[in-house]
């Protein structure tokens, strides 16, 4: 469903270039929860992006369903929703308004759009909310409304960065209900987050990316076996402390 | 249309993909999108604030200030006084006794005049007259030491022309010449309240005596070269500024709003074109602009004519129905405009610090247009006709002023209108780009930087761009031409094929060089079949019946004033041009334009529409857009040359779409001129 390959990205600064995205190659099937992992600024957010086509990339390709952003971007974002923990709502809309909106962006009828609606007030507790205006609605709540507007269309691809940031442990679960609901309808998912721990009960695979270089890719059992340790979080200390002694090496 | 792979895609297997699910933006989805972005901004109290409070507050303020500066500057609040200029004594002495007795008559008929009031304390009492001996009209009436001069004399004397009494005269008439300055405060009303005596004494001599009349009345207007401001022009420029003040602030929500709210990477996300997103929140902007300015007129229409300051400002007849119309189609025109500019220019900011940041220097710009009509004798030429915002300030003062040439006021609207799609193409180049949504290091150049990868053909916004850039330049070089009246006929024939060549195929393909656009595929020069040529020659040579009967039909429904000096002059170019060879008439009439006119409108323009719309638009689109060229000229508009230039164009469509190259179209079009050339 979802293939990257040889993605590269470099972002050009006043002084340096700095190589965000290096050569990254992964695959994610229907119905697999995918966790791109990695410590702030290892490139997850800019794969995600160049993946969206919110970002040109400038070497390799991203697909999905067969489609890649550069040459087919409308096919692409038809099937994706996208959810980060940096969106926003609108302030002046009410919550069936704004989600009503978004079905119609990505052109589904109305009558279905009700549908998908109606099921997803059931799933995220919504219906105490979708009269009232977005900017009255409290952190948790808000970012329910957000999680439903991604699926809102029915995509067969999520994207889900930093879903859990800025949430309390209500809020996280929230998140994690929802990521075993997106297994269930047989998306294909990508879960970008540094935090480790919740990615390790989340996750079917996992892609461990540093400094825009995946280091090491396959389900837990899989690292363990070939890392030696136990948990993602063991795993990644390790890896930055032998790069820093190969940094330190003469 | 498949766009080319990227070539680092090369060597990669092509993807098996699956059914398509994205679906075209049709018209709903582009009026559900215009609906929520106006639903949006109405439902803000910011707007409601500009849109509502501040016309109710500025007006009646406005109105106070300009009666308390208004008594300061008029002296008495009780009466009007006209002065009144007479060249001598006769003359006052004439005019003293028409006016008194015309005086009389009015008492006896008139009704109670007006009591001042607190809110009008000029309306009033009846005006006096003072009379000044003065020695130069002009003179006198520039500097306003008079508002209306004088000079009496007798006229012909009137003869019986009926046997036996042929060649008696019967009574002598009295001429009075008004002189006034239009644009002056009181000329106007002054010459009003002379002429309602004078047709008083007229009126009672008809009625009583059944004799001639015994007055007659020239009333000559002259223009004013002081410094004098009038106060008309001030209104324009008031309503401007609050239509500005009301499209600020939605566009900077709608855009630079959007990032801040963290709304726009999710909008972005969507699969819907830039350009539409763009062109619903310009429709939500240009809604709030014009509301802003209905209310804003309807406002200050209410507090002048309450306050009775209408007649004050726009003399005796007041702020008139067609005059409150006239200047809400400018507020339509310039909302229409400066609503896409406020666009284009917070499209680049990131928050809406920023964007505050970058409108108040445009605001600050835009002043200085408004004051020009402030200008006394700034004429409205060929190139501020094409200026942006220039044109539609000098178009309003004109239209105030009752003197509008309507080659200059269409091409000022035209030009406005084309420079509003580009505003509108630009902002959507810039609005949503990675710069902007994650405030990348790029800076403004990269924004507008020559795309990288090699496009097959123009975008709509691209090709809007170009047509923008180019209109104006087509104008200004015809009037140039226009002007060249000392050149020989062969001399402007050929400076003018030149001219044609560089703006209708050089200038688009430099645009298409910097838009990245394939020369071949972006002008659609691709080999056609040979019978297609054929089939294009003889279509060339048997339209011309068509295009008479189209003539025929245009001066029959009286489209286009055929002028007989423009008809004189067009045939003594006919007979001066027999001295020239025919190729060269053939070379710089038929072939030139034909085939230049077929590569930009057929050949880039259709074939960027043909990008996003169907064939049968794309045709209508490039048609309409190459009749409307054919209409404007220098002296006036050739409106009867639109419909055959139209169809024309949809002929030429249909070929180069059928086709599928511009080649067959330009023998078509050759052979069409070139046959009318040589019949002429």
């Amino acid at each position: 469903m979802i293939v990257v390959h040889e993605l590269l990205k470099r972002f050009q600064t006043a002084h340096e270039e700095i190589v965000a995205v290096d050569h990254l190659s992964f695959a994610v099937e229907p119905g697999e929860v995918y966790g791109l992992l990695g410590p702030n600024g290892a490139g997850k957010t800019t794969t995600l992006r160049m993946i969206v086509g919110l970002l040109r990339a400038d070497g390799g390709y991203a697909e999905v369903g067969g489609y890649r952003s550069s040459t087919a971007p409308d096919e692409v974002k038809s099937r994706l929703g996208l959810v980060s923990a940096s969106d926003g709502v609108y302030p002046w809309l009410s919550v069936r308004e704004m989600l009503l909106f978004f079905a119609d962006l990505y052109g589904v009828p109305l009558a279905e759009a009700k549908r998908q609606l109606a099921e997803l007030t059931e799933v995220f507790g919504l219906s105490e909310l979708l009269h009232r205006r977005c900017s009255t609605l409290s952190t948790g709540q808000k970012q329910r409304v957000v999680l439903a507007r991604g699926l809102i269309h029915d995509p067969p691809v999520m994207l889900l960065d930093e879903p859990t940031r800025g949430l309390d442990v209500l809020g996280s679960k929230t998140v994690f209900d929802y990521i075993a609901h997106l297994r269930r309808q047989n998306k294909a998912v990508i879960v970008c987050t540094h935090r480790l721990d919740e990615a390790q009960r989340l996750c079917d695979r996992f892609g461990l990316l540093h400094r825009g270089r995946l280091l090491h890719e396959g389900t837990l059992a899989e690292l363990q076996a070939d890392t030696g340790h136990e948990s993602l979080v063991e795993m990644f200390l390790d890896v930055l402390e032998r790069e820093q002694l190969s940094a330190a090496a003469p | 249309m498949t766009l080319q792979l990227d070539d680092r895609e090369s060597d990669t297997p092509a993807p098996k993909p699956q059914p398509a699910l994205a679906r075209p933006v049709d018209a709903g989805r582009m009026m559900r999108l215009c609906l929520k972005e106006l639903r949006e901004i109405l439902r803000d109290r910011r707007t409601i604030v500009t849109l509502v409070f501040m016309p109710l507050l500025v007006y009646p303020l406005l109105s106070v200030a300009f009666q308390r500066f208004a008594v300061t500057s008029f002296g008495s609040l009780t009466s009007t006084q006209y002065r009144v200029g007479v060249l001598s004594e006769a003359d006052g002495v004439r005019l003293r006794e028409f006016m008194l007795d015309g005086e009389r008559i009015l008492a006896k008929t008139k009704h109670a005049s007006e009591e001042a009031t607190p809110l009008n304390p000029l309306a009033k009492q009846e005006p006096s007259v003072s009379m000044f001996p003065v020695k130069d009209v002009r003179s006198e009436l520039v500097s306003g030491y008079v508002d209306v001069v004088v000079r009496t004399q007798e006229s012909e004397t009137t003869y019986q022309d009926t046997p036996p009494n042929a060649g008696v005269p019967t009574s002598k008439r009295l001429q009075f010449q008004l002189f006034y300055r239009e644009d002056g405060p009181f000329g106007k009303a002054a010459v009003a309240y002379i002429k309602e005596r004078l047709a008083a004494v007229n009126q009672r001599s008809l009625e009583v005596r059944h004799i001639h009349l015994p007055t007659e009345v020239l009333v000559n207007p002259i223009r004013g070269t002081g410094a004098a401001v009038s106060l008309t022009a001030l209104v324009p420029l008031i309503l401007i500024l609050m239509t500005i003040t009301g499209a600020v602030y939605p566009a900077i929500d709608l855009t630079a709003g959007e990032r801040e709210r963290g709304t726009l990477e999710t909008l972005m996300a969507a699969p819907v074109p830039r350009l539409r997103l763009l062109l619903a929140k310009y429709v939500a902007v240009l809604t709030v602009a014009l509301f802003t300015a209905v209310a804003n007129l309807a406002a200050m229409t209410g507090t002048l004519t309450a306050t009775g300051l209408s007649k004050t400002i726009f003399g005796i007849d007041g702020l008139s129905m067609t005059l409150v119309g006239q200047v809400l189609g400018l507020l339509i025109l310039f909302a229409t405009f400066f609503s896409a500019v406020l666009l284009a220019v917070t499209s680049f900011a990131r928050s809406f610090k920023e964007a505050q940041a970058y409108l108040v220097p445009l605001m600050l710009l835009s002043l200085a247009p408004g004051m020009m009509s402030l200008i006394p004798d700034l004429e409205f030429n060929g190139l501020l006709a094409v200026t942006p915002l220039v044109n539609i300030v000098l178009l309003a003062r004109d239209i105030f002023e009752g003197n509008v040439k309507a080659t200059l006021a269409v091409a000022a609207v035209v030009s406005s209108g084309l420079y509003t799609f580009s505003a509108i193409a630009l902002a959507a180049r810039i609005f949503g780009t990675d710069a902007i949504l994650y405030g990348s290091q790029a800076t403004w150049i990269e924004l507008l930087r020559r795309p990288k990868t090699k496009r097959e053909a123009a975008t709509v916004a691209g090709a809007l761009f170009c047509l923008a850039a180019l209109f104006p330049l087509y104008f200004l070089i015809s009037n140039a031409l226009h002007q060249l009246q000392g050149a020989t006929i062969a001399a402007r024939l050929t400076i003018s094929a030149l001219v044609t060549a560089l703006l209708f195929t050089l200038f688009p393909i430099l645009i298409a060089a910097l838009q990245s656009v394939r020369l071949n595929s972006g002008f659609q020069l691709r080999r056609a079949p040979s019978l297609t040529f054929l089939a294009a020659f003889i279509l060339g040579i048997s339209l011309w019946p068509f295009a008479h009967e189209i003539f025929l039909l245009n001066k029959a429904l009286g489209i286009g004033a055929f002028d007989p000096e423009v008809f004189k002059s067009v045939q003594s170019f006919l007979d001066r041009w027999k001295e020239i060879p025919p190729g060269t008439i053939l070379l710089s009439l038929a072939i030139v334009p034909a085939v230049c006119e077929e590569f930009f409108f057929r050949g880039y323009l259709m074939g960027a529409f043909q990008r996003s719309m169907s064939p049968a638009r794309a045709i209508a689109f490039s048609a309409i857009l190459f009749g409307a060229f054919h209409v404007i000229t220098t002296s006036a508009l050739a409106t009867e040359r639109f419909l055959p230039s139209t169809l024309m164009g949809l002929v030429l469509g249909w070929v180069c779409y059928r086709t599928g190259s511009v080649f067959p179209g330009m023998l078509l079009h050759t052979s069409h001129n070139g046959l009318l050339v040589m019949m002429a």
